[in-house]
């Protein structure tokens, strides 16, 4: 184990305030926080690509999982539909840590503000694919969730054996580029699989935590996780998710998703030019 | 449930690892309190493995199952790595 000298304090509360903003983007958008880590942790700490997703990877386990567990307790996570789903996530994201100790940091960079841009095209276009009711009561992919109205809606789950695959590429990346995936996991789900969008985004919270568990296992059990970062990020992260779960039922998400989309490209803009080594 | 006492247990771990002075006691608290992180989605998916398997659930058991077996196959291949 390495042993880390002691840490000055003003980075340690510089870090758990990054955390705290991650967890709230992550709470209230459905994803991990990631999107917010890799570049904070890259280019004003000044991390090394891989270091950074070590530490992003703990620091979204925080974060999804802290607000996972409000999704599982209020009915709208589908459990089951996460597992099945997360089986091809885990894979993807072992191949996709392994990748990451390969590729220099200049790739990783580059995948990740592609990963960026594409998420945010997905923010700014918004599109929900209206669920039609599913009636066959045999059928494991038929499920049911309780919607706003307090009605109960059935919904049937297609496309099952693209959406494994698709969510296995998604793994690949999460790992790869340090982010949780919600941000393309939500879309696959609803638009492909046709899953009811708020099931999808707390199933997607559920997923991440274990996808992003998968991921960061190669970096902890090879010593490559900065501790005192990941500790930082962390306890910011379970923090501010528990603040975004707060403020998500208080404001309307669908203005500050456009403005967040904006942020987005900016960041993935700096990302880019980081990668071209001229920031 | 099960998840949000892991989730606490590893940050009340980490903040005490941060807190403390600089030692390898410090560093081997924060080990542990980002494996007991790590260890919470981990200990969820058990813990619905069982839930699944109290209901009677074949098919969402086995699904399950094989999740577990994953998890493992990823922790067998970090190790080799």
């Amino acid at each position: 184990m390495r042993i880390i000298s002691a840490m000055d304090p003003h980075l340690m509360i510089a870090l758990i305030l990054v955390g705290v903003f991650a967890g709230v983007i992550g709470a209230m958008f459905g994803m991990g926080g990631g999107i917010i880590f890799i570049p904070v942790l890259t280019i004003v700490f000044g991390l090394s690509a891989g270091e950074a997703v070590a530490v992003s990877l703990v620091g979204i386990i925080a974060s999804s999982v802290g607000a996972a567990s409000s999704y599982v307790k209020c009915g709208k996570c589908n459990i089951r539909l996460g597992l099945l789903l997360a089986i091809s996530t885990a894979l993807g994201a072992l191949l996709g840590a392994t990748l990451a100790g390969i590729l220099m940091d200049w790739v990783l960079l580059s995948i990740f503000a592609c990963v960026l841009l594409y998420s945010s095209v997905n923010m700014l276009r918004s599109k929900e694919r209206i669920i039609r009711p599913a009636d066959d009561d045999q059928d494991p992919l038929v499920f049911a969730y309780t919607d706003d109205k307090g009605t109960r809606q059935r919904y049937k789950v297609e496309n099952i054996g693209s959406g494994l695959a698709w969510s296995g590429g998604i793994g690949v990346l999460s790992s790869l580029t340090g982010v949780g995936g919600g941000s393309l996991q939500v879309p696959l789900m609803n638009s492909h699989m046709h899953i009811p969008i708020k099931v999808a985004s707390a199933t997607s919270n559920y997923m991440i935590g274990i996808t992003a568990m998968a991921g960061v296992l190669v970096f902890f059990i090879n010593g490559y996780v900065l501790l005192d970062y990941a500790a930082s990020v962390a306890i910011g992260a379970f923090a501010g998710s528990m603040l975004g779960i707060f403020i998500s039922g208080r404001v309307r998400s669908a203005s500050l998703r456009k403005y967040l989309a904006f942020i987005l490209i900016a960041v993935a803009a700096s990302a880019l030019l980081k990668a071209g080594g001229i920031l | 449930m099960t998840l949000r006492i892991f989730l606490a247990a590893g940050v009340v771990t980490l903040l005490i690892g941060l807190l403390m002075p600089e030692s390898g006691d410090s560093d081997r608290i924060l080990w542990f309190g980002v494996l007991l992180l790590i260890l919470a989605p981990l200990t969820g998916v058990f813990v619905t493995a069982v839930a699944l398997m109290s209901e009677r659930d074949r098919f969402w058991t086995r699904i399950a199952s094989v999740l577990i077996c994953v998890i493992l196959l990823v922790v067998a291949v970090s190790v080799y790595i």
